[in-house]
């Protein structure tokens, strides 16, 4: 506050003043500044309230001259205000001026207001040539991260309605695949679609507001052997980390299973498996069964006949899937049934084999690692 | 989320403030001086609703001190508060009692103590150990008059930001040397500790905001006479034969700044030397961060360590 003003107080004429507001506003947007640094500053120069709020209306930052958050709601009238970043997902800066207004005011939240819109296009990455800020969707999809600042940063990516969040393993793991497929995805579905490499070789694509089976048709059309995709639930912005948690879970499945692309809202409770360590998965002694059937002799087609039964319920249709005989596949589940241990005569034993084979599935790898099965 | 300027990288919001930075002649003192006041009267310094501030002369029921006094009287605090007496900083040669207006109400009703500001007398007009013979002397007097300040002589704090910081450590040498007045706390705010200037940070920052290397061997010479001559340990602490015995210290430094090896080389033998210390480095920051841009993030985060490293040395 005093520095500020000392100094400016210093100034005769009022071009040196805009200069210096000029000059001083540079020095934050030069040096990647935030909304919160830039209204703090603001707050000082101007020795009143000052604050950024986005699109919504909701207040990004606010602080008074002493550069102290300020809690309460900005009063209605007294204001500066100014709009930035254009009407779609722009905002409002604004000085609260009590009392006579300073000749310097309109300077500044003119300023101020040209300053948010700078942040806000190198947080898109318009200027930086960059799709836009890793970190801003690390912030999204960050649990431990507060409601305000998840909103922040939403609009900062100019993402506004509800997201869903993709976990991907890409088979080219070079950040130019995954900003070719955001691209190609952004322009499919007429979306913005925000991404980051997350927990290598992990990535999340944010996809704003958009229909899960579009988004799941479009990407299952862009796939390169070897992709695999996880599809999360569509959240709003403030909780974009729930769809990434269950994006995550169902990558998991896809990781493990035949499908390219694994949608978590179709995994239903399943999808609480994925949150479980391998080798806890592996120590029951169904999937132990399954993992040595699997192993054996003419396994492979017998795990195979007990994934068709598991999901259609009936050994004719199983025999209709697989053009097989149903005294085939008969005998292949009495090789299953010798296995397991108990008769798959009913809902109740089809449940526990479709849980032991997802279970089987996701610990494969632990499994085999381990070789538990030896 | 900062850049590389050509000192290195700068906090945003401290980068901006320095775009603001007056000029300043290292060799036209009284120039210097005069900014300083002119500055420090336009500003309308809004004082701490829970603190009073003024000069000594406004109590009429205690000795006179030995120099004038700024004071900052915490009205919440009771009979028996702690205190703290604060240097200010200005190279020995610049600054006045009342320049630190704003940390220092701020840090009375915050701490919860009254903050006594003494006038030591600057060089090159009044060099060594004028100033310190100051400072130390308010020491003694504010132990002496505890009862009529409202102070609890047993938790007096010394305190100073650069040269006041090197006036701060040499008081609480002096009064361990001579059995003075005990002193609860030291704090170092990016201290001047030693006059030999051969550290890498003095050798590399010929150029850095607000003070440099330049301004160092001026402060120097203003401050021990144009001779130059060693400086006595309490000139410049670090030549002190031991810092065995000192009050526990919170001492900072800045990373863009010509003291900062020495500032953290003292902070290290305090350490090794048995003194309870927290030692703090702030990257991104120049010398004289928080009196450039108080309202800035990192300032008011390290206003607030303050305050908490007082409160918890000074508790009852």
């Amino acid at each position: 506050m005093r520095a500020l003003r000392q100094r400016l107080a210093d100034l005769d004429k009022a071009s040196a003043d805009a200069v210096r507001i000029i000059e001083f506003f540079d020095g934050l947007t030069g040096n990647r500044a935030g909304f919160e640094a830039l209204a703090r500053a603001a707050a000082g120069l101007a020795e009143c309230p000052a604050g950024i709020r986005d699109h919504t209306g909701t207040v990004l930052a606010y602080f008074d001259q002493n550069g102290r958050p300020v809690a309460a709601e900005p009063p209605a009238d007294g204001r500066l205000d100014r709009a930035y970043g254009g009407a779609q997902a722009g905002g409002v800066v604004w000085l609260d001026r009590t009392g006579d207004a300073h000749p310097l005011d309109e300077m500044i939240v003119e300023r101020l207001a040209v300053s948010a819109a700078i942040i806000l296009d190198r947080r898109r990455g318009v200027d930086a040539g960059q799709r836009d800020d890793p970190m801003l969707v690390r912030t999204l999809l960050n649990p431990r991260v507060g409601e305000a600042h998840k909103r922040e940063a939403a609009h900062a990516l100019g993402l506004t309605g509800p997201v869903v969040v993709l976990a991907a393993h890409l088979a080219a793991r070079q950040p130019e695949r995954l900003t070719r497929l955001a691209t190609v995805v952004e322009r499919d579905l007429a979306r913005p679609v925000r991404v980051a490499i997350m927990d290598e070789p992990t990535a999340a694509l944010v996809v704003d507001g958009v229909d899960l089976d579009a988004l799941e048709r479009t990407v299952a059309g862009r796939l390169d052997p070897g992709d695999r995709f996880g599809i999360g639930g569509v959240r709003p912005v403030t909780s974009a980390h729930l769809s990434w948690r269950r994006a995550g879970q169902a990558l998991r499945f896809a990781e493990a299973g035949s499908d390219a692309v694994v949608r978590g809202d179709r995994l239903g409770a399943l999808a609480l498996l994925a949150s479980l360590p391998g080798a806890d998965l592996a120590d029951d002694a169904d999937v132990l069964a399954l993992h040595h059937l699997a192993r054996s002799r003419g396994g492979a087609e017998v795990i195979t006949t007990l994934r068709h039964l598991v999901r259609r319920g009936s050994v004719r249709k199983v025999a209709a899937d697989l053009h097989l005989h149903h005294s085939s596949i008969a005998h292949r589940l009495d090789r299953a049934q010798a296995a397991l241990g108990y008769p798959l005569d009913g809902p109740e034993a089809l449940f526990r084999v479709r849980l032991a084979l997802e279970m089987w599935q996701l610990a494969r790898a632990d499994l085999d690692a381990a070789r538990l099965a030896d | 989320m900062t850049q590389w300027t050509r000192w290195g990288s700068v906090d945003p919001e401290l980068a901006a403030y320095l775009t603001l930075l007056e000029p300043v002649d290292p060799d036209d003192l009284a120039g210097h001086r005069l900014m300083q006041r002119k500055q420090w009267a336009a500003a309308i310094a809004e004082p701490d609703q829970r603190v009073t501030v003024g000069m000594l002369e406004d109590q009429s029921d205690v000795a006179a001190p030995p120099v004038r006094l700024r004071t900052y009287w915490c009205d919440e605090a009771g009979p028996f508060a702690p205190a703290l007496v604060w240097l200010h900083g200005g190279a020995f040669a610049v600054g006045f009692c009342e320049i630190d207006d704003d940390l220092c109400s701020w840090l009375a009703g915050e701490v919860g103590c009254h903050i006594l500001v003494p006038e030591y007398r600057l060089a090159p007009e009044h060099p060594y150990p004028a100033g310190f013979q100051d400072a130390y002397d308010t020491l003694t007097w504010v132990a002496a008059n505890a009862v009529a300040l409202g102070v609890d002589r047993r938790r007096i704090a010394v305190g100073g930001a650069s040269a006041g910081g090197a006036l701060a450590a040499a008081v609480c040498l002096r009064a361990r040397d001579e059995g003075g007045p005990a002193i609860a706390f030291q704090l170092l705010v990016y201290p001047v500790t030693d006059d030999r200037l051969d550290t890498p940070s003095m050798r590399m920052f010929t150029d850095s905001p607000v003070f440099d290397a330049r301004a160092a061997e001026l402060m120097w010479q203003r401050y021990l006479g144009p001779a130059r001559p060693a400086a006595p340990p309490y000139a410049a602490p670090m030549r002190a034969d031991s810092l065995r015995g000192l009050p526990p210290t919170y001492l900072l430094t800045t990373h863009l700044d010509p003291l900062r090896d020495e500032g953290l080389a003292y902070g290290l033998r305090l350490i090794a030397e048995g003194v309870e210390t927290e030692l703090h480095h702030v990257p991104q920051a120049f010398h004289g961060f928080d009196t450039v841009a108080p309202t800035a993030g990192l300032s008011q985060r390290v206003w607030r360590d303050y305050a908490a490293a007082l409160r918890r040395a000074l508790a009852p």
